[in-house]
């Protein structure tokens, strides 16, 4: 299973980026990307932690609520920028955070770069640290609406 | 003008508006971690607006998807790599002991923190 992704993956990939198309060149892809996939499993790299798979089927609903989210960020720190008199008291938050996996730390800590006025400091594995331009921002996350996102993204809730 | 070339346009003028945000915060923000709000954000989002106005204006026939699938993947590294890199940065100046700047006169300080409940 983690043998048919890892191969099917990179050799998308590599199909991608190369577009080749003359059958020579293509079976020498194939026989690389099965050697690097064959080497990955062995090796253990490819686990659940590289090939998040569980995670895919939520991702389709979390990312573009995300990428809403980024653009509401956009808006917010342009209006900062551009308005006289530097509307800004930054904070400095430790936060409790319960997730288990790591990956789904990673896009909670990632999630918290990108939306508004806030961006992660430390991704530690109890607490996080954030940085917060204002007021508005650190009230946006203490509401916990992204974490309760992410936990479903986890599948805890 | 095609329509296409239009909303291209729309979007490439949009994405080089953030980036001058994003420089333009860079220069205004008082210390270290404030300039990073602008950095990290509007870069990001102005670079995938440039990516997907560009992506409007691929018309070649035949490898037009081609160009647009590896598009989709510079985007999609972008989103990943951008945010990463910002908590680097932040985690590394975090870690040299660098305190963030606050407005004078703000009594309660910089640091705060509260319980979750439901954690």
């Amino acid at each position: 299973m983690r043998f048919v992704i890892s191969f099917l993956s990179l050799f998308t990939f590599w199909w991608v980026l190369s577009g080749q198309t003359a059958p020579l060149l293509l079976a020498t892809g194939v026989v690389v990307c099965a050697l690097v996939a064959l080497l990955s499993v062995q090796m253990g790299l490819a686990d659940e932690e590289s090939q998040p798979i569980s995670f895919l089927p939520k991702m389709v609903t979390y990312v573009p609520w995300l990428f809403w989210q980024v653009i509401l960020s956009n808006w917010d720190v342009v209006k900062i920028v551009w308005t006289p008199g530097l509307k800004i008291a930054p904070s400095v938050i430790a936060m409790p955070v319960g997730l288990k996996s790591g990956f789904a730390r990673v896009t909670y800590a990632n999630s918290i770069t990108l939306t508004p006025g806030t961006v992660t400091i430390e991704a530690g594995e109890e607490t996080f640290l954030i940085h917060a331009l204002h007021e508005e921002a650190a009230a946006g996350l203490e509401s916990g609406d992204m974490y309760r996102r992410v936990q479903r993204l986890e599948g805890a809730v | 003008m095609a329509w296409n070339e239009i909303v291209a346009s729309v979007m490439i003028l949009l994405g080089c508006f953030l980036a001058l945000t994003g420089s333009l915060g860079m220069l205004r923000m008082p210390d270290f971690y404030t300039r990073l709000h602008p950095a990290g954000k509007n870069d990001s989002l102005g670079s995938v607006l440039v990516l997907s106005g560009l992506a409007f204006l691929v018309t070649h026939p035949v490898e037009n998807w081609l160009v647009l699938a590896k598009l989709a993947l510079i985007i999609v590294f972008l989103i990943i790599t951008a945010p990463t890199a910002t908590h680097a940065i932040t985690k590394a100046a975090w870690l040299d002991g660098l305190q963030p700047w606050q407005r004078p006169g703000d009594k309660e300080g910089v640091y705060k923190s509260w319980e979750r409940e439901d954690v």
